[in-house]
């Protein structure tokens, strides 16, 4: 068992299985020799740790015991980026709000859990997938922030672009 | 007109805006342009259409969660975009999106070859990354110049599609540095394209036997995933046999069909000193098939390559056999014989049920066998008796350690709740681990005590439970009595239990409520812990 302290020095103890999801935290172990692993604030602490690490924590005892990614699969990583497949149960587990998303995405990057980082990613790209610029802003809360001279660049693209 | 590159980094809005109204007026009342001529007045304009798209930049960086992810993450998102003309609609969105996308040259990496000027750009944007090419939506109609086809093929390390004449024109001269290709038949399509020699190839996929039109000395990875609709000449499996000899620094060879008839006269064995996986993939109907034989006899693997077999299953195997008879373990099978099973792990979900059992033979290989099904709503209470059934008349129950329930049941209803297993359960002689994870708490209900722990192998004991949902459903307490009761029984009866593991709702409420029960768990069990259930 291996016993995990948040920033915000919540403990969780689970499982060295459990745990190894985490490429920074095996490293952390392995290098240390120890069994407690602190990951630092996450972006300064701007972001709350203890609600993300959670729901990090319910992938990771889901997929336990599954082969870790190595770098052998770098040929394979191509072709599985361009696919939105995600599994049912990653799906489900990935349905949530927004603000909870992207925070998931960030705490995946910094835990370095390369495979629930991709989950993360293909379901903002499965949200993006078919919409207009205009539609992923209003998705997103974001306002058209061009220059003109931005604007004029991508008039142009049209050129090229629409085609199928 | 030129703009931080961090919005919002530099001024707060309130000192913004007192800076443009103060050079607003500067400027309207400067006596140099005591004439308002035009200038002066596009000169105000563009401070007013510089500061409000500062002033959007700072909106966007305190509205959008996504606007303040770091570039890295950007792109990554981008990378996952599922073709091209999403990842264009990406780049005008906002000005973050444009100025990371366009400064990512590996997204603009993957070419369709539809559109011959998107292309151009495409190659332009991705710089000097080698480039991957999919033909899946290639458009017949649409023919690539000499000159355009030349500046991709020197960078091209990646190719997927159809049987086509596209994939002829690219592969004609085979591109030096192409190492992975991935190619599929067309239906009713005939694809013959004379011998290839492609020396840098490292990774081939296919769908057909046409493999052996490559020349592929170095390769590592072979995928060959035959489906019904192959074609299958007559000399297939020779073929297949002659191609795996004349690559002899193979690593993984992975083969999955779901058709039999293959015939083979070749009588050599093949050597594969490199091999270090060899997966084999068929559905259970298809297993003892002639070509599942010649792999098992032909391939002679090294001691250290790991074996793995992948039946599929609809379910009915389960329920009704006898598909057991097929477990490898045959002595004519010269690799898989005197083999050991070290350890199974029967996972038993709301979902899917996989079985996951390992061997190791006497040469040390370390041999996977697993069972999947297909639906994902197989696992009634009745296939799951039905496993348990199976694991018992195969031998296999005596080598599983670890056995876990996950999310199951997802209902409760007859026969799914932990007593109505008891009995079978009780047969795992070697079980050392009894995992339930998420699992309803109605699993419990009417328990005497959770199944499985009164066999005197199970040393561990892992209860991660969710809060009741139904007033019917036993409380966290109630839990942890059936727990206490199991573990005194245990060291009455001196197989005491070595830990416990309870994940529950309200966990410090329950243990201020619960000394006593706790006292005597702790008394009777070397490790005891009880946890705030993160789920």
């Amino acid at each position: 068992m291996v016993l995990l302290v948040t920033s915000d020095n919540k403990n969780f103890v689970v499982d060295r299985e459990v745990a190894d999801r985490s490429v920074f935290v095996k490293n952390t172990l392995e290098a240390r020799g120890l069994s407690i692993a602190t990951p630092p604030m996450l972006n300064g602490g701007c972001f709350e740790l203890t609600s993300p690490f959670l729901q990090v924590l319910e992938y990771c005892q889901h997929h336990r015991g599954e082969p870790l990614p190595t770098t052998d699969d770098a040929n394979a990583d191509e072709n599985r980026k361009r696919t939105t497949d995600i599994g049912e149960w990653d799906r489900k587990f990935i349905t949530v709000d927004h603000e909870m998303l992207f925070e998931i995405i960030l705490a995946a990057n910094y835990l370095d859990i390369k495979p629930l980082l991709d989950v993360g990613c293909k379901t903002i790209g499965n949200m993006v997938k078919g919409k207009s610029p205009e539609e992923v802003r209003k998705l997103f809360d974001i306002v058209n922030d061009f220059t003109p001279e931005e604007e004029a660049q991508i008039k142009k693209e049209n050129e090229w672009a629409e085609d199928p | 007109m030129v703009l931080g590159e961090h919005p919002g980094s530099d001024l707060t809005i309130t000192e913004l805006c007192l800076a443009l109204k103060t050079k607003l007026i500067h400027t309207m009342n400067s006596p140099r342009n005591s004439l308002r001529t035009s200038s002066v007045l596009k000169s105000a304009e563009e401070s007013l259409v510089i500061s409000i798209i500062m002033l959007r930049r700072m909106i966007n960086y305190c509205d959008s969660a996504v606007y303040r992810l770091p570039p890295e993450i950007l792109a990554a998102i981008a990378s996952h975009l599922p073709d091209n003309k999403s990842l264009i609609f990406a780049t005008r969105v906002c000005h973050l999106w444009r100025s990371t996308f366009l400064s990512s040259p590996r997204l603009w990496s993957h070419l369709t070859l539809e559109n011959d000027q998107r292309t151009l750009v495409f190659l332009e944007r991705s710089g000097t990354t080698p480039l991957s090419i999919d033909l899946t939506a290639w458009n017949r109609r649409s023919n690539m110049t000499p000159g355009l086809l030349k500046r991709i093929t020197d960078r091209l390390i990646t190719l997927r599609g159809a049987h086509s004449p596209l994939m002829d024109q690219i592969l004609a001269k085979p591109p030096p540095f192409l190492r992975t290709l991935n190619t599929f038949q067309s239906p009713g399509q005939s694809w013959n394209p004379p011998m290839r020699s492609l020396p840098s190839l490292r990774s081939l996929a296919i769908t057909d036997l046409g493999c052996y039109l490559f020349r592929v000395p170095h390769l590592t990875v072979f995928r060959l995933e035959l489906t019904r609709n192959s074609r299958l000449p007559e000399r297939l499996g020779d073929n297949l046999i002659d191609f795996l000899r004349s690559c002899p620094l193979l690593e993984v060879f992975f083969i999955s069909y779901d058709s039999s008839g293959m015939n083979i006269v070749s009588t050599e064995a093949v050597h594969l000193p490199c091999l270090r996986s060899f997966t084999h993939e068929s559905p259970a109907d298809v297993a003892p098939t002639s070509l599942f034989s010649i792999l098992l006899t032909k391939l002679s693997l090294p001691p250290t390559c790991d074996v793995t077999f992948t039946i599929e299953t609809s379910g009915r195997p389960f329920l009704q056999g006898p598909w057991d008879r097929r477990f490898p373990t045959s002595p004519e099978r010269s690799y898989l014989s005197d083999i050991k099973i070290v350890k199974t792990t029967a996972n038993i979900q709301a979902g899917p049920i996989t079985l996951k059992t390992e061997f190791i033979s006497s040469k040390n290989r370390r041999i996977s066998f697993n069972v999947r099904s297909r639906f994902s709503g197989f696992c009634s209470p009745l296939a799951v008796k039905k496993l348990l059934d199976f694991l018992e008349s195969s031998g296999v129950i005596h080598s599983v350690e670890t056995l876990q329930f996950e999310r199951y049941p997802r209902r409760t209803s007859e026969g799914s709740r932990a007593s109505d297993l008891t009995e079978q359960l009780q047969k795992f002689r070697k079980l050392k681990r009894f995992v339930f994870l998420q699992c309803s708490p109605a699993l419990f209900l009417g328990s005497p005590s959770p199944p499985g722990v009164w066999c005197p192998s199970v040393e561990t004991l892992e209860i991660h439970l969710p809060s009741p949902r139904l007033k019917s459903e036993p409380t966290g307490q109630d839990i942890l009595e059936q727990v206490r009761e199991v573990a005194v029984s245990r060291q009455e009866h001196g197989t005491p239990l070595k830990a416990v593991t309870l994940s529950l709702r309200d966990a410090k409420r329950l243990l201020r409520r619960s000394r006593e029960q706790m006292e005597d768990l702790n008394s009777c069990v070397e490790s005891v812990q009880v946890l705030e259930s993160s789920f």
